[in-house]
């Protein structure tokens, strides 16, 4: 009742006030006028002098009647005025608002089309990959042999189906073009088990996948487009693919993609080879399979775990010890990539808690400094309806920018976020492809944000129409409400600080990791070395001695060039993996079912000298070592020890299960890494080229300067040799490090976490600025005093930075004890580097100390330049 | 105006009006006349410090006639308003007292 009566009071005072203020305007006017001033000019002059003169306006317009509208048309030109007049401060306000909603969405869009996304297959949930396992053997699980497949088949209880795919590479001509293409090839139970039906003609047929059938195939909808122009009447045509003529049966729809292929254009029926249905050693089929509707993982597994018993017993040479590995079909597609995006996604989501922050903070400031004129405007008869509604149109206005801002931040950065993967893991991820901005959660993020800004923007109005307008006028600057605002943005700096901490020292893990990645050792010499991939037409090359003499000749001509110091070939390149083999037996030893799992290469006798591994015993691969000849292999050293921890192994002889007869060992080399930077050095062995000879390989050629300085001879070598051999895939061996999974996996998170990083540590900074901008200009009485009583400017900096240091450490001790808990979650990610590495933590604590003391010594200065006079003197 | 004290535009309205009873237009005027134009009034934060001197009983306000025939309200000191003049005037002198020694150069 008391305060209704005080605000008509208000109310009617606030009109007659009007009425005088308008009265003396004119009065103003006509003495202007008087005086001999233009009415228009003088009308300008009166109101500059008289100032600010918000009330009368809108008194007169209510009385008027003008329209809601109106009123909104004029606080937009005044909220714009404001933003002209402290464009700074819309900028550090609408900025990292930008940033966070824009790189939220990203991320969250990503996260999204891996993780969430359904797969485009008929129910996918229900689909799962498989997999052997045999530690002892085998680091790495491994493929199905055919057998194994038809003993799976026989799970029918909580398993709808099974079917088998492989990858592989091919040339496919057409009007005189050749190009390298990915292949799929899969059972014809493949694209039925999976649910996808043709976009054109129709999928594969039993039968299909016998030998001798018609050679058939399936296009990519992405080749069909590029290389046939979406030909509508390509189904039924026949196309060259290396070297036969295979006919079109199908095209597949638009969406549809199978990471574990890669970006495959073209896909064939698989069609075993006699020894490959027969062997148990050789698992070289990957495989998939449905669950029957309501069947668990588990019991699945259960299932699986009474076959591979019943193998184990039936075939003890090649499965004792063996089980099968169960996983869905997603979690096999994201592989290492999913720890990498959870981490991004929570870096992110503390981005955008401190863009809020930052907002908040930004918003509070202002709030204390425009409390006066709101207090104002609202004696001189500004409703407080009036006040929240200019209020929230200037936050609109800032928010609003903000988050158009963001969406043009999210457009571009998943486009750069995408093109900065290398196009061979991009390939592996076709969720990737076309990805477009989630939408629904970009609302969510800017309607979060918004609804931040509109809350603390609010904040001053809210408090206004608790308090007495008059007491907030009477006590100036130092005004009331502002202890309270204080504590909030003292709580709001600390919490800034915090979360830089943990992004900083995330963003230093991995920094750290990569940075030991790569300095890793891998048992050769990366530097200025050239690698490309040679593919024969098969029609050309169809018999191993022309195979042989094309290559021989090739690294004739190679390693004649001028700047070039050796060259050889290999099956596959190094720290790029290898192949599961069923181990080696050892002739002579007790006991026969004793085998070593290794990695193979086919190498040229020129390849271990190119890449600089070092031969430590017995003799390289030459000219003795001859199609025909005896059969012979090299070993790396990691293998000599495991197998051979007491005896020589050079000329010990050793059994493969591929090959018929003994084979002698003829020399060990140094440890050439063959997995990967992040893996121990795996067994290898490594079989003469010549007597392996296969139509493709991987050339590496060692180079005097820099590798990319050979590119084109070798490529002009290539093409004289015979213009119709395939070169793919030129890179600098450096190069295939930088770009291969175990790298980008931590070199790309860990940029990413470094710009978030860095986002952070600006928002932290412009945080404490504000804060001790703010806190001088309050304390300006107070340190005026102290300087007349004689503080000197040390004392004066002391005082006020004093304060911020106290909150920055406060910071950093809740952002320890957070990243402490947080850095386990990157534990995957991480590479040579303890979640809790001390110097890593000691240097991003001492960062943000020093950012902190920077950011408030400029006002700090500004405060002990204070005069006395000037101090006391309040405005 | 920038440079004066808080509260200081309180004190020459209240000494404004000892020697007479005058409107808001007429204060401004009488200020900066009496000042020789040294003091620069914005004219629109007079009104509230008049609200001021209301509300604490220091002035009183009727309306009336101006010079010009038109509808004003014309403001006198009340006795109280007087005795807080004195208060002001002689806090005002003790602090510009402790500025000018401050600010004194130093004699040896």
């Amino acid at each position: 009742m008391r305060r209704l009566r005080r605000f008509l009071r208000l109310k009617s005072a606030g009109r007659e006030l009007a009425d005088e203020m308008r009265e003396h305007l004119r009065e103003k006017i006509e003495d202007l006028v008087d005086s001999g001033m233009a009415r228009a000019v003088a009308e300008a002059e009166a109101r500059r002098r008289f100032g600010n003169m918000p009330s009368l306006g809108e008194r007169s317009r209510d009385e008027w009647g003008f329209v809601f509208a109106e009123r909104l048309a004029q606080d937009m030109r005044y909220a714009l005025r404001s933003v002209r007049k402290n464009p700074l401060f819309a900028a550090v306000v609408v900025l990292p608002l930008a940033l966070g909603i824009g790189a939220n969405t990203v991320i969250f869009t990503v996260v999204h089309a891996a993780l969430i996304r359904p797969l485009p297959y008929y129910q996918p949930d229900r689909l799962v990959h498989l997999w052997e396992a045999n530690p002892k053997q085998e680091p790495e699980p491994y493929g199905a042999s055919y057998p194994d497949l038809q003993d799976w088949r026989g799970a029918s209880r909580y398993f709808e189906g099974f079917a088998a795919y492989v990858d592989g590479f091919t040339t496919l001509s057409e009007k005189q073009q050749t190009e390298r293409v990915t292949a799929g090839l899969v059972t014809t139970d493949f694209f039925p088990l999976l649910g996808v039906k043709p976009a054109m003609g129709r999928s594969f047929v039993a039968g299909e996948d016998q030998p001798g059938a018609p050679d058939v195939m399936l296009l990519s909808h992405a080749i069909w487009q590029r290389t046939f122009h979406g030909d509508p009447s390509i189904v039924g045509r026949s196309v060259t693919v290396g070297s036969s003529q295979v006919a079109v049966v199908g095209v597949l729809p638009a969406g549809f993609h199978f990471a574990s292929v890669g970006d495959a254009d073209l896909w064939f029926p698989l069609v075993p080879e006699k020894n490959q249905r027969a062997n148990r050693f050789q698992h070289w089929m990957r495989v998939i399979a449905r669950l029957r509707p309501g069947a668990s993982l588990e019991q699945a597994k259960a299932e699986m775990r009474q076959i591979a018993e019943r193998i184990a017993r039936d075939d003890p040479a090649y499965h004792t010890g063996s089980s099968i590995l169960i996983n869905p079909l997603r979690d096999v597609f994201v592989g290492d990539v999913r720890p990498a995006l959870l981490a991004l996604l929570g870096a992110i989501g503390m981005v955008l808690l401190l863009a809020c922050a930052n907002v908040a903070n930004l918003l509070l400031a202002r709030a204390a400094v425009r409390r006066k004129d709101l207090a104002l405007r609202g004696s001189l008869g500004a409703s407080r309806g009036r006040l929240v509604q200019q209020l929230l149109t200037e936050n609109l206005l800032l928010a609003l920018t903000g988050g158009a801002l963001g969406v043009a931040f999210a457009h571009w950065g998943l486009r750069v976020l995408v093109a900065a993967l290398p196009a061979d893991m991009r390939s592996h991820m076709p969720f990737l492809e076309g990805i477009g901005i989630h939408w629904r959660m970009l609302a969510f993020t800017a309607a979060v944000s918004l609804a931040m800004g509109m809350l603390f923007g609010m904040a001053p109005a809210l408090r206004l129409s608790k308090t007495n307008l008059h007491a907030v006028l009477e006590s100036g600057h130092r005004s009331t409400g502002g202890r309270e605002h204080l504590r909030l943005r003292h709580g709001l700096l600390v919490a800034e600080v915090a979360i830089s901490l943990v992004l900083l020292v995330g963003a230093g893990l991995m920094m750290r990791s990569t940075a030991k990645l790569l300095a890793v050792n891998p048992g050769f010499n990366p530097q200025g070395l050239l690698t490309l991939n040679v593919s024969l037409p098969f029609k050309t090359y169809n018999t191993k001695a022309k195979v042989g003499a094309f290559h021989d000749r090739l690294m004739e001509r190679i390693e004649a060039l001028p700047g070039v110091v050796g060259t050889g070939t290999v099956s596959m390149l190094p720290l790029t993996g290898g192949l599961a083999t069923g181990g080696l037996q050892v002739v002579g030893r007790p006991d026969p079912s004793e085998k070593f799992g290794f990695s193979f290469r086919n190498i040229s006798s020129g390849y271990l000298h190119a890449i600089g591994v070092p031969l430590i015993a017995g003799r390289n691969f030459d000219n003795r070592d001859v199609a025909d000849g005896p059969r012979v292999v090299m070993i790396n050293r990691k293998l000599a020890r495991t197998a051979f921890p007491h005896d020589e192994p050079v000329s010990q002889r050793v059994v493969f299960p591929w090959i018929n007869g003994q084979v002698e060992i003829v020399g060990v080399a140094g440890d050439e890494n063959t997995g990967s930077l992040d893996s121990e050095v795996q067994p290898v062995v490594y079989f003469p080229y010549s007597q392996t000879l296969d139509g493709g390989w991987s050339t590496v050629v060692r180079t005097a300067g820099l590798a990319t300085g050979v590119i084109a001879a070798v490529r002009n070598e290539v093409r004289a040799s015979d213009p119709e051999v395939v070169v793919s895939r030129v890179r600098t061996m450096e190069q295939v490090i930088a770009d291969a999974p175990y790298t980008v996996m931590r070199r790309y998170p860990a940029m990413l976490m470094g710009a978030f990083a860095a986002i952070a540590l600006l928002m932290a900074v412009i945080g404490t600025y504000g804060l001790v901008a703010y806190g001088v200009s309050q304390r300006l009485h107070e340190i005026g005093v102290r300087v007349a009583m004689g503080a000197r400017p040390a004392d004066i900096l002391r005082l006020v930075m004093g304060r911020s240091l106290a909150l920055a450490l406060a910071g950093i001790a809740v952002g320890v004890g957070s990243a402490a808990v947080l850095t386990r979650g990157l534990q995957k990610l991480l590479f040579g580097v303890k979640p809790l590495d001390p110097a890593t933590f000691a240097v991003v604590a001492a960062v943000l100390v020093g950012a902190v003391l920077a950011a408030s010594f400029i006002p700090a200065r500004r405060a002990t330049q204070v005069l006395p006079g000037v101090a006391m003197s309040g405005e | 105006m920038n440079t004066l004290l808080p509260g200081t535009l309180e004190m020459l309205i209240l000494q404004t009006l000892t020697r007479k009873s005058l409107h808001g237009y007429a204060i401004v005027q009488s200020i900066q006349q009496v000042s020789e134009d040294l003091l620069q009034i914005e004219e629109g934060s007079l009104y509230p410090a008049l609200q001021r001197l209301l509300r604490e009983g220091w002035v009183a306000a009727e309306w009336g006639m101006s010079a010009r025939n038109r509808r004003v309200r014309t403001y006198r000191i009340t006795p109280a308003g007087r005795k807080q003049l004195q208060r002001e005037v002689s806090s005002f002198e003790k602090a510009l007292l402790g500025i000018s020694r401050v600010l004194r150069p130093v004699e040896l």
